[in-house]
């Protein structure tokens, strides 16, 4: 899945200096710990630390609760957005999904975080 | 009833789930010979309904499709990468037709993984694409 993000990011024409990619929720926080990153992308069906870990982990962390977090996700219920925006996602997208949509995710929650940034 | 609303659904969701992600589209509805060697991944899902969605795609295809979503050409894939885009299209497949049927249900999805045969009771459809065929079987846990 990693592999085809990172093509479909590269479809979407967004400017990004570089892409880290993890395995699993916990490797994620590892690099979070130690790079400066403006976005992340997960999955929520991921090994050793899934998704909904992984974010709540991140928003309880006063370090890291800044970094916007957008949930990719096979499921689109009410309930499952409703439940990650809840733990601190500041975005969902729902496979399967046009580059497009993905784009235009990560365009609102940056612009969301710029704002913030702009009041701290 | 919750079982006839994923299996109504599976036409739909399979030709946006193909056409968005895998770059192919179904061509029409094919019955499949139980004994046609298939590519299968299964997904158990609880919630709303609990059951579990088995995805086969003939041997060919697999190679195709895997070869669209990750952006290479067939000859450079390995197969764990094939098997990998399968379990992956699986998850794919089944979360939308969950959310599809049940848009106001709550669902967990277990890991996908490779099987060697659909469950022996539930519904199947399949359909041709230009490289072979892809098949969807569901089997609920109450049928």
């Amino acid at each position: 899945m990693r592999r085809f993000i990172r093509r479909t990011l590269e479809l979407t024409g967004l400017d990004m200096d570089r892409l880290l990619e993890a395995a699993n929720g916990k490797e994620a926080l590892e690099i979070l710990r130690r790079e400066r990153v403006d976005l992340v992308l997960t999955d929520i069906n991921m090994p050793s630390m899934n998704g909904e870990e992984f974010v709540a982990k991140v928003e309880a962390d006063a370090n890291l609760r800044s970094i916007p977090v957008v949930v990719i996700s096979t499921d689109s219920t009410e309930q499952a957005v409703r439940r990650m925006i809840q733990l601190g996602a500041r975005g969902y997208v729902a496979k399967p999904f046009e580059p497009e949509i993905l784009r235009e995710e990560l365009e609102r929650v940056l612009g969301v975080r710029h704002e913030r940034s702009g009041t701290d | 009833m919750s079982e006839a609303a994923l299996i109504e659904g599976v036409a739909a969701v399979l030709e946006q789930v193909l056409e968005t992600m895998f770059f192919t589209m179904p061509v029409c509805e094919v019955s499949v010979d139980p004994a046609q060697p298939l590519l299968r991944a299964q997904v158990h899902y609880s919630g709303t309904i609990d059951g579990v969605c088995t995805l086969g795609v003939s041997p060919k295809a697999a190679w195709s499709v895997a070869a669209n979503f990750l952006g290479q050409e067939e000859e450079s894939l390995q197969t764990e990468q094939v098997e990998e885009v399968i379990r992956e299209m699986a998850n794919i497949v089944c979360g939308a037709l969950l959310s599809r049927a049940h848009p106001g249900g709550s669902f967990r999805l277990g890991t996908p993984y490779l099987v060697e045969h659909p469950p022996d009771h539930g519904f199947g459809r399949a359909f041709q694409l230009d490289s072979g065929i892809v098949e969807v079987f569901l089997a609920s846990n109450a049928s």
